[in-house]
Parts: structure tokens; sequence; C-alpha cells
């Protein structure tokens, strides 16, 4: 019903409902939810205020109304009663309009285990409950919302849907900076996690300002070809006299909403904050307009764990898929599965991780194959041990299935091959957790000698595939390495069906190690398949991310086949390595406001330089004494520094920030005694003929922060116009350099001209080709090494002229 | 090598000399410490400017015609003058102007940091700028290389103008002579190039 409507037109979802009640309600109450009934006229009206305003969709008033929230407030038994209540308010309020009412349901208010005490049972249960109350009441869809957990958004959706018919709308809340999940998950991970699950509508709401949900929609749209709904709070809430308040008034709202519908939303309203005067606005500008057509064809294969994404395709680089923990061949780890211990199992894992694997495959041999809770309690276990996405190994359906209800993201079965009970049962469970699948080349009759019949089965898999509702993006196929020591056609059957079945589009991996089983020297034959297979178009492989020269070899030959776009990765690997020492911070054991801005100063605090002078003058410190007893000797250690190479560049331009900022807070403190000095002007330039500037850009920079006002020239710079600027601006100082001997007489020039046109504004020289005994020469008042250096030489001639 | 014809590339693969940026911001091994905030801004800064470089570069061939009164060229105006061209082209039957370029956003970015305070950040990317420059004339330059040794000819070094008795005023002619307006490069008056990170050079081919 409701995706009917979105391809005619966009629909105009209602603003906050919370807020709104706060607003409204002028008395205390227990939860919002109580007020179902026991305030049933108010929220009677603040649904037909949203419906006048012209809403198409408005939510009911059950954020919270689930057992484990309602249970904080003793009321986990009215479940069904508030919910059932808020649909009929709902639909009283509709009565005789064309209105969609969406059942809300907000997070349970607790984390999963093992970020919290919650199973996911407890939460699918949860969910399922006040669905199906939902359902019940009335309700014409659910909205499942600022969900900041994945994998709590997921357990919800798949209740929702188990236990109602209703189309189910998913929205992901993104508060943390940087745009992130409370549990750490960005928009595009999360996107990538719904993209093949049955949520009929995906989206975002409430966290982060609306500016930046124009980025994050953006990035969802890369991997969701979903309807979005997008609702953001009227801007970042701000305090005033200890209330909460949203600052964006509608207009700045509805510009904002215009834009999520630039980008493709297609259910567009407002959250926290946002009142029907927002809503009205929105409507009337979005009103009757067609959604955009937004996604682009996606041609790559994507999976993700809850904080990280897994993206395979032709133009990315080759993806490695860690395979150490699988107990074939591994005696210890083996051993270790066997007694139910997962030590070995975590240490594998981080280790593939630190070594640069993309994702990990998790084969935990027969112990994984024959308990279920094992090989779930495992997959738990590692989601908080790495962050890479996961490919379970396993071929029981009940592990996998407990695995996936417990895994937070897009996870990949490995594998499901062209006997009928394979297919027949990994399918469906992969539609049902929006999982992505590995098809491997393999039926009834084992694996098919020749390339050709195994590039059949993965055909007709793939076909499958989709009939069972995956796309594309979902499926990897695996032609399958066999041992050369068998017999050596094997390797060219496996190169020729990985190009067979890379033409007909299909994304290919394989498990790369079996290929010299049994052979000498296994890791040579590796490393000399891998570029071969690479060349047919192998995407990604289950390998060993130990292997370091394997591992280089990827590099080189993403770099050769034009998978690593700008050989990014090749050069930030095998470049030029620069080995800086780095120092800890200083712990700096003092609570005396003076020390400490003094220190802020040395290490360019800014802002707390800036505090810190605030809090000394308001101690009643003389503003004077400030600037000469702290302030001017911190700079002044900060020039020695720079001076003995302890500092470099950037360090001495923040120190110099801090004081500014320090200053600035002064200025009006420094009474008459410290008349605020004028500040020296200079004229500053290379000169003409030259166009090596990067000293001239320091110097000038340094003075500036230093306090002296610059007047920068630029490069190639006549004699002339040096001089004559100089003079109209009453300069104190002219600055000139040069790099080339070639280039040397202009700096000559500037000085005579100076002598006949304005001989008292000094003239300090620099530059490499520049000496002491030539700027004496040519009469120059200073010669200046460095930046430093020109300060040092400026005050004390500015000093000599007073 | 085609002559007569003018060839443009984009997106060149290049390393940015790391060590020359760390030493031309002051930092000297063993003498300066930087706290972590520091690395992280550099290293940040290398991660963004790369982001924000867009490397194009053109190059034209042209054939020496006759080397009295300064060397002329056949299908070209341009004729080189002085005792540094001279030297340069000595051996040569064959002359490369070339330009490269690293687009305007990092020096927008630049002036935006400036403008809003950020120095630290500004002098570093202004000095990343000028080593990202050199680093794609140098691939460029080897990419020339290459196709001049497979015919067996060899190439002089890269020389600009403003080095040695080549005035800068002749990076008016380069301009010219490679359209260096279609690839959005401006001149001033003063014969300074924009983007100020633009390099245009004369290269000799010899046998």
């Amino acid at each position: 019903m409701i995706s009917d409507k979105l391809k005619e037109r966009v629909l105009i979802l209602d603003g906050a409902m919370g807020t709104e009640i706060i607003r409204r309600a002028g008395k205390s109450f227990n939860f919002p939810e109580i007020l179902n009934l026991e305030a049933k006229d108010l929220i009677l009206e603040i649904h037909r205020d949203y419906i006048e305003a012209g809403a198409d969709i408005i939510e009911t008033n059950s954020f919270g109304a689930n057992r484990i929230k309602l249970s904080e407030y003793g009321a986990e038994s009215r479940v069904e009663e508030l919910n059932i209540a808020a649909v009929e308010i709902a639909k009283e309020a509709r009565k005789g309009k064309e209105v969609l009412i969406a059942g809300s349901m907000g997070p349970v208010g607790k984390l999963i285990n093992p970020l919290g005490e919650l199973s996911e049972s407890d939460v699918y249960k949860t969910y399922a409950e006040q669905a199906e109350a939902l359902e019940k009441g009335g309700a014409d869809l659910l909205l499942i919302e600022t969900q900041i957990d994945i994998l709590e958004a997921k357990i919800a959706l798949i209740a929702s849907k188990e236990s109602t018919s209703l189309p189910v709308a998913v929205s992901i809340s993104y508060p943390l900076e940087g745009g992130r999940t409370v549990t750490g998950s960005d928009p595009e991970t999360a996107s990538i996690a719904f993209s093949s699950t049955d949520a009929d509508v995906f989206g975002l709401n409430c966290g982060g300002a609306p500016e930046d949900f124009e980025e994050f929609i953006g990035k969802i749209l890369l991997h969701s070809s979903k309807p979005l709904i997008a609702y953001a709070n009227a801007g970042v809430p701000e305090k005033k006299d200890d209330r909460v308040f949203y600052p964006l008034g509608p207009e700045e709202y509805a510009k904002h909403a215009w834009k999520f519908y630039e980008l493709g939303a297609s259910i567009i309203g407002g959250c926290c904050g946002t009142t029907p005067s927002h809503i009205r606005l929105i409507s009337e500008r979005l009103r009757g307009r067609k959604p955009l057509k937004k996604k682009e064809e996606r041609h790559f294969f994507s999976a993700s764990s809850r904080n990280s994404s897994l993206i395979v395709g032709n133009s990315f680089p080759f993806r490695i898929i860690g395979e150490n923990v699988n107990p074939f061949g591994r005696k210890k780890l083996n051993q270790e599965l066997k007694e139910g211990k997962l030590e070995l199992v975590r240490e594998y894992a981080r280790r593939q991780e630190k070594a640069g694997a993309d994702a990990l495959d998790i084969n935990l041999g027969k112990k994984g194959e024959s308990s279920p809770e094992f090989f779930s309690s495992a997959i738990r276990e590692l989601q908080s041990t790495t962050k890479l996405p996961l490919f379970l190994d396993n071929s029981n359906l009940t592990s996998l299935e407990l695995a996936l209800l417990s895994y937070a993201g897009k996870a990949v079965i490995n594998s499901v091959n062209g006997e009928r009970n394979s297919y027949e049962s990994f399918f469906p469970l992969a539609n049902k957790y929006g999982a992505s699948v590995i098809l491997l080349a393999m039926d009834e009759e084992g694996i098919p000698e020749k390339a050709k019949d195994r590039v059949r089965i993965i055909e007709r898999l793939y076909k499958m595939a989709l009939d069972f509702g995956l796309h594309e993006e979902d499926i990897l196929a695996d032609p399958v390495v066999l041992t050369i020591s068998t017999s050596q056609q094997n390797a060219i059957e496996t190169l020729k069906a990985i190009e067979m079945i890379k033409s007909i589009g299909i994304h290919t991996v394989v498990g790369l190690s079996n290929l010299s089983f049994g052979l000498p020297r296994r890791k040579l034959l590796n490393s000399s398949f891998l570029p071969m297979a690479m060349e047919r178009g192998l995407d990604s492989a289950i390998l060993n991310p130990l292997d370091e020269n394997l591992c280089s070899v990827i590099k080189a030959c993403d770099a050769i086949l034009a998978r690593d776009r700008g050989m990014r990765f090749y050069i930030e690997k095998f470049g030029k390595e620069l080995e800086i020492e780095v120092e800890e911070k200083r712990d700096f054991e003092s609570n005396a406001p003076e020390d400490e801005l003094f220190y802020a100063i040395i290490e360019g605090e800014e802002k707390k330089a800036e505090e810190l002078t605030k809090v000394l003058i308001k101690k009643g410190e003389n503003g004077f004494d400030i600037l000469e007893k702290i302030l001017s000797p911190a700079l002044k250690k900060v020039g020695e520094y720079y001076e003995k190479k302890i500092y470099f560049l950037p360090q001495l331009i923040l120190s110099a920030e801090a004081m500014e900022k320090a200053s600035k807070v002064l200025a009006p403190f420094l009474g008459t005694e410290g008349k605020a000095k004028r500040k020296l002007k200079i004229v500053i330039a290379t000169v003409k003929g030259d166009l090596h500037d990067i000293g001239k850009n320091i110097a000038s920079l340094v003075l500036r922060n230093y306090g002296y006002e610059v007047l920068d020239l630029g490069k190639n710079t006549g004699a002339e116009e040096i001089v004559k600027t100089a003079c109209s601006q009453k300069a104190d100082f002219i600055g000139v350099s040069s790099l080339m001997t070639t280039t040397m007489d202009e700096i000559e020039k500037v000085v005579k001209l100076r002598d006949s046109m304005a001989p008292e504004i000094k003239v300090v020289v620099g530059g490499a080709a520049v000496t002491p005994s030539f700027a004496r020469e040519i009469g120059a008042d200073a010669y200046c090494k460095d930046a430093m250096d020109a300060i040092r030489k400026i005050e004390k001639l500015s000093g000599e002229s007073k | 090598m085609v002559f007569d014809k003018l060839l443009k590339y984009e997106n060149f693969q290049f390393e940015i000399d790391k060590r020359a940026v760390y030493s031309l911001l002051g930092y000297r091994k063993g003498e300066t410490t930087i706290s972590k905030e520091m690395a992280t801004l550099l290293e940040n800064s290398f991660k963004e400017a790369i982001e924000l470089v867009d490397t194009k570069g053109v190059y034209i061939v042209r054939r020496i015609k006759e080397k009295k009164n300064g060397i002329s060229l056949f299908n070209s105006e341009i004729v080189l003058r002085g005792k540094s061209m001279e030297k340069l082209l000595y051996g040569s039957f064959g002359v490369i102007f070339m330009a490269v370029t690293i687009g305007p956003e990092l020096e927008r970015k630049i002036s935006e940091d400036m403008e809003n305070g950020s120095f630290e950040r500004a002098i570093v990317f202004d000095v990343i700028g000028s080593e990202t420059v050199e680093a794609v004339a140098n691939s460029f330059n080897s990419y020339l290389l290459i196709q001049a040794r497979q015919i067996k000819n060899s190439l002089t070094r890269r020389f600009s103008p403003g080095y040695g008795d080549l005035p800068l005023e002749f990076q008016r002619e380069i301009y010219r002579e490679l359209s260096l307006s279609r690839l959005g490069i401006e001149i001033n008056e003063k014969n300074i190039l924009f983007p100020y990170k633009t390099i245009t050079a004369i290269i000799g081919i010899e046998r």
C-alpha cells in the first residue's frame, strides 16, 4: 500500500510527538505513553494539528511502549493496552481523511549481549509483542525508529515481519560525532546491513544536525534501493535557562527537508523539536511531487559488520578474507575447539585483522557443525574481538540461523552449492536475515572437472538466488581451487572458470590454499597462482593474511591491474618510510592558572590559552603583567625551541596563534600603561624573476602570527612596486627574498630605490642565495637567516629607531 | 615521439616525498620532537591533500629547425635564446614543452585555512602542494623519458623559465604554445601562473 503510493508521490510524515507533548502538557506525567489513557485529548489534538498541517503519515504515541522500557515504570503488563490505545487515538484523529498510521517503535533502552545484558530472544519477543499490539489496534505500517544499534533494529525488523503482516520501515539514528550510531555504525555500514533485508522502507532520523543528514543520505543511497525515510531534529538542541530548545524554525528546517527530497528521500517529516508549523511548510513545498530517481546501478558485492563494510568488485582492490580460523591442518586450534575454548580463535582473528585482512572466514570444524550454540556464541564473541565482516563457514542450518540472529550487519554464508537441500534451505535463510552468499561450483555429483560444467552450476545457482529474492550485491561465486598435486589440469580449469564467471558479471572468490596441498614450498605456488587468477578477474580470495609476500604480491597486482585507484595503497605500503619521533603528551602537574597558561602557549592550545587568560583577568591579575610575565616569556621559549629545532614550523605557528587568542582577551585590560603598541607594518615580497616563495610565505606567516601587519606582494615582484607600496602604505619595513643567484641583483635594486625614495624604511633581506656579507655590501639594514631571525632583527631595528 | 601534437594526461601516479615536506617545515631528525596531535595533523594533511589534487599535464614536441641567432623550431614561432638554452639543447634535434598542474582545489583550501586562522594547516598544505607538483613533474618527466627510450632517444634535464638566463617572461610563450588556458590555468601580467602549483619546462630530445 505504502510502496504503491510512493511510486506516485512523496509522502509527508508528521513532526515530533515527545517535544510537542512537553510543550503543550504543562504538567508532569509518569511517561509519555500513559497519556494515551490519561490525556487522550492532548494526543488527539497533536495528531489533528499534524494532519491539518498536511501530514500523510502520523506516528502513534507508542515510541517507548515496549515491555522492557515500560518495566522502568512498573507498567510492563500494559503493553497491549497502551499500544492499542495509541492507535485508537490516531484513528480517531484521521477520521474521514486519507492518512496512514505508523506504529512507532523506539529502542528498548538496553543493549544486547555482549555490549549489554539482553539476549537476542529478549529483544525479539519485546518487539514482536509491541508489533502485534499495534497491528491489532489497526496501524497501517510499523516504524522501527531512532535505532541506535543495527543488531537491535535487525531483530526488531525480523520480529515485526514474522509476527505481523504489516509493511515495516526501519530508521537509524546517528547521534555520535562523525555520524555514527551509539554502537559505532556509520550510515554506509548500516545501509549495507539492511540493503537485502525485507524492510520496506529504510532511512534515518533524530541524531545529527539536519545538514549532516544530507551527507548521510548520499551514503545510504550508495547501497539501499528501498524508499528512503528522513526526518531530522529541528537543529542541534541548545540549553537555555535549564530548558532545552531546538534552534531551527519552520523556514530553515523546510530548506533542509527540500534538500532531503532533492537527494532522493521519499518520506519526509520532522523529529524532535519540529512542530505542526514545520510540517505545514514542508507539505506546502513537497506535496504532490514525485520521488526523484536516486539510485545508480550497483555492480559490486557487499557485506558488513557492525563497524565496517566489505565491498567486492571490478574497480575495487582485491579483497583478502582471512582463512586462519579453521581447524583443518591446525592441531592446536583443533584441540582447543574440541575443548570448547575460543582463545586461539580470538587471537587468530585479531592477528589477521592487524595483518590487513578485509574480512574473516570462520570455520569451527566439527564442533561448529554439530553444536549450533557453540558456533553462534563464537560468532557473538568474535564480533567484539574484530571489527571485520565475517564469513560463516558452516553447513548446519541451525548453526547458521543462530549465528545470523546474533550477527550485527550483513554476514556472508559460506557456502551454498548445487545440491537441492543446500540451496532450498540456505537461500531463504539469507533472504530472511539479509545476508550474502557464496555460490560453490559443486552439486550432487561433486565438483566437475571441466570449467564449463562448473560455470553451468554457478549460473543455475545464480538465477535461483535471484528468484529467491537475493540481489546481485549479495552473491559471490567460488569456482573452486583444487590441489594440483592430483592433477595439473586443475588450476587451468579454475582459471578458465574464473574468466567465464566474470564474463557473465558475477563477482568471484576462491579458497586459495587448496592449490598447493601436499606439495613443497606451498607459499611459492600460492603466490604464483594468484596473479594469474587476478588477471582473469578474480576479485577476492580466502587466504592467509599473515603471508607477507602474498599480500605484497596482491598490492602489486592491484596496482598493475588498475584496481588500486591512483596506486594509493601501493604507495602507502611501499613508498619511502619516514620515521617520525612522536612525543607523548606531557602531563603537567600544576593547577596554578599562571603556569597552565604558560604551557598552553608553549603547546599551542588556543582554547585553553584563551580560557586561562579570562580566568586570570577575573582573578584580578593585571593585564600588563599577564602579557609581560607569562605570554611573552612563553612565546620566547617557543622561539628558542624552534631555533634549536626542537619545534618545527607548524608547532611554532600554533603557539603564535594561541598567543594571539590570549592577547585579544587581554587587549581591553591593558589600560593606559600598555596603550596597545601600534602594529609594525611590513611589506614583504620575493623579487622579480624569482618564483620560489616557500621561505617568504613562512616568514610572512610567522610575522603575522607574532603581531605584525604584513602586506605580502607575492613572488616575481618588481623593485619599484615593492618600494612604492611600502611608501604609500607607510610601512616600517620591507622584507625581500631571493632563492637564486640570478635574481640577487633585484634585491640590490630594492635597497637603492629605498635609499632614494624613502630612506626611513628599513630593508631586511633573506633567501637561500643571500649571505650576511652580501646584505652588508648592498646596504640592507639586516640579513635574516629564517623567520625567527627576521623577528629578532626587526625587533632590534625598531628598538633602535625609537 | 609524436611531433607537433598537443597531448594531455590526467591522474598521474606519484609519490610525495614526505621527507622533503618535513624538512621544509623545519623538522630535523633526532632533534625535533612532535606531539601525537601534530603527527596526526600531518598524516591527515597528506591524505586530504591527495584527495584535493587534480593532476593534469600537457606537452608538445617540436623539431629544431636552426641553431643560428637563437634556436628556431618547425611549426612554432618560439625562438629559444640565451646561453642556458644553447647549453641545454646543444645536442638536441627536438624540444619538448611541458606543463603540469595540481589544479586549484588545494590552493582554495589553503586560502580558506588562512582566512579561518588555521595557519598551521595552511602552511603544511602549501609545502605539500609544492612537493606534489614537483612529484607530478617528475612522474611526467619519466613518462616522457620512457617514450623517448623506446625509439632509442634520450632526454636532457628539465629546465624551467626563471633559471639561468631564461627569463620568467618565457613562461608566457610556453603558456601560448601549450594552450594552457584550456587546462584552466591562468597567467597574470607578472607572468605568474594560477594555480600557483604549476610547473612549465623545456626538455631537449637527443639521439
